[in-house]
């Protein structure tokens, strides 16, 4: 059992970096503003084609404006990093689904004209 | 005794990462990896594609050293999505190529079905104009009992004994050879855009100059009939070969009033110099 203790000296040691890296973590004002951002831009196309994504993003762009007022920086930065990321995908999926419904009306045009000649053409 | 293996796996992992954090990063590389297999999204989110490599990058370096493992799923957590918004662009890159082309593929559409209407109105116009060609050989064949018609590659071959026209050294149209060039004019008057080649030919007996005169003279009065018939000179070609190009061998009588004899030529194109009416 003699590297028990080495071990637990070593994690000890990482934990407490890593304590040191939070407390001396800024405001992530910048990652706050492009959460802030990315949902406001998902919540106009997204509400109707992705709302449970949408929904997720605005939670925990939420939660993360908490953490800021608790001053609370890494779980705000985490928040608002992964708030950002998931209201990109709302956004992604919601502009998926526009394009897929557009692509489809204009196919059905298309096999409608092709349809309608063809019908013409015997 | 603890198990040996558990030291380079705690070392490894650093600060012991849980399985959850594990978890996270499996699943990102799981997407990623399926993201980045589609030649489809390489092509369409190169990207996105590159921002999710680069997330699942850092999640591996902080597992690897010793970060928080809320935090290495974090990052994981953020790889994944990249991943995903990866798939979804060239989605909806792809449905926005297809509306934007569009216009193109209804112009092709429309292109091909013209076309179609084309070659269906050509195939039968010219199935028709053979048709009708054919019915009318067959009519002046049935008016001219002695006529043979054929089609040929060089247009359809009338053939006309000589003897039926011209008496023997003579170039002068018979009574009974006027029937049939009256035939022959009621067909030319009607097929306005068609010319034809009025051939002579002989038999091998005497000067095959003389012959030659004679099978032109003979093509030449035809031509004359024709023109008095109101057919246009300039569609008409007359041509006297003599005893060239026998039909039948000149060692008998019968083969030798076989080879007497005038040819029309009726070309199957439209001639080209008085345009089609039709």
């Amino acid at each position: 059992m003699g590297e028990k203790p080495a071990l637990k000296g070593w994690a000890a040691a990482a934990l407490i970096a890593g304590l040191a890296a939070c407390a001396s973590m800024p405001p992530p004002h910048q990652q706050m503003g492009a959460a802030r951002a990315m949902v406001a831009q998902a919540h106009t196309v997204a509400a109707q084609d992705a709302p449970l994504e949408l929904s997720t993003a605005q939670t925990k762009l939420a939660r993360a404006e908490e953490a800021m007022k608790r001053e609370d920086y890494v779980n705000a930065r985490i928040l608002a990093e992964q708030a950002e990321v998931d209201a990109k995908y709302a956004w992604t999926l919601a502009e998926n689904a526009r394009a897929q419904r557009a692509s489809a009306e204009v196919n059905q045009g298309i096999n409608a004209l092709r349809q309608e000649l063809e019908r013409r053409g015997q | 005794m603890r198990p040996l293996w558990l030291v380079p796996v705690l070392f490894a992992a650093g600060c012991a990462l849980t399985p959850e954090a594990d978890n996270a990063v499996q699943s990102a590389r799981s997407t990623y990896q399926q993201s980045a297999a589609s030649p489809h999204v390489q092509l369409r989110a190169p990207v996105e594609l590159q921002v999710a490599a680069r997330s699942l990058a850092e999640a591996d370096r902080l597992a690897r050293s010793g970060a928080h493992p809320a935090v290495v799923a974090h990052h994981a957590y953020l790889a994944e999505q990249h991943a995903r918004i990866a798939m979804a662009s060239a989605d909806y890159r792809k449905a926005e190529a297809a509306v934007a082309t569009s216009g193109e593929q209804r112009n092709r559409v429309l292109l091909e079905a013209r076309n179609r209407e084309l070659e269906t109105k050509k195939t039968m116009r010219s199935r028709q104009a053979g048709d009708q060609l054919a019915a009318e050989m067959e009519r002046l064949q049935s008016q001219v009992s002695e006529l043979k018609a054929q089609p040929t590659e060089r247009g359809w071959v009338l053939t006309l004994s000589g003897d039926l026209l011209f008496d023997s050294g003579q170039a002068v149209l018979k009574p009974g050879g006027e029937k049939a060039v009256e035939n022959l004019s009621q067909f030319m008057r009607k097929e306005t855009d068609r010319g034809i080649t009025i051939e002579g030919f002989t038999d091998a007996t005497g000067s095959e100059a003389l012959n030659r005169r004679l099978s032109e003279q003979r093509a030449q009065a035809v031509k004359q009939a024709l023109v008095a018939r109101g057919v246009e000179a300039q569609r008409i070609e007359a041509r006297g070969y003599g005893p060239a190009f026998p039909v039948a061998t000149n060692e008998t009588a019968v083969g030798r009033q076989l080879n007497r004899r005038v040819q029309f030529v009726i070309a199957p194109q439209p001639h080209a110099s008085t345009g089609g009416t039709r």
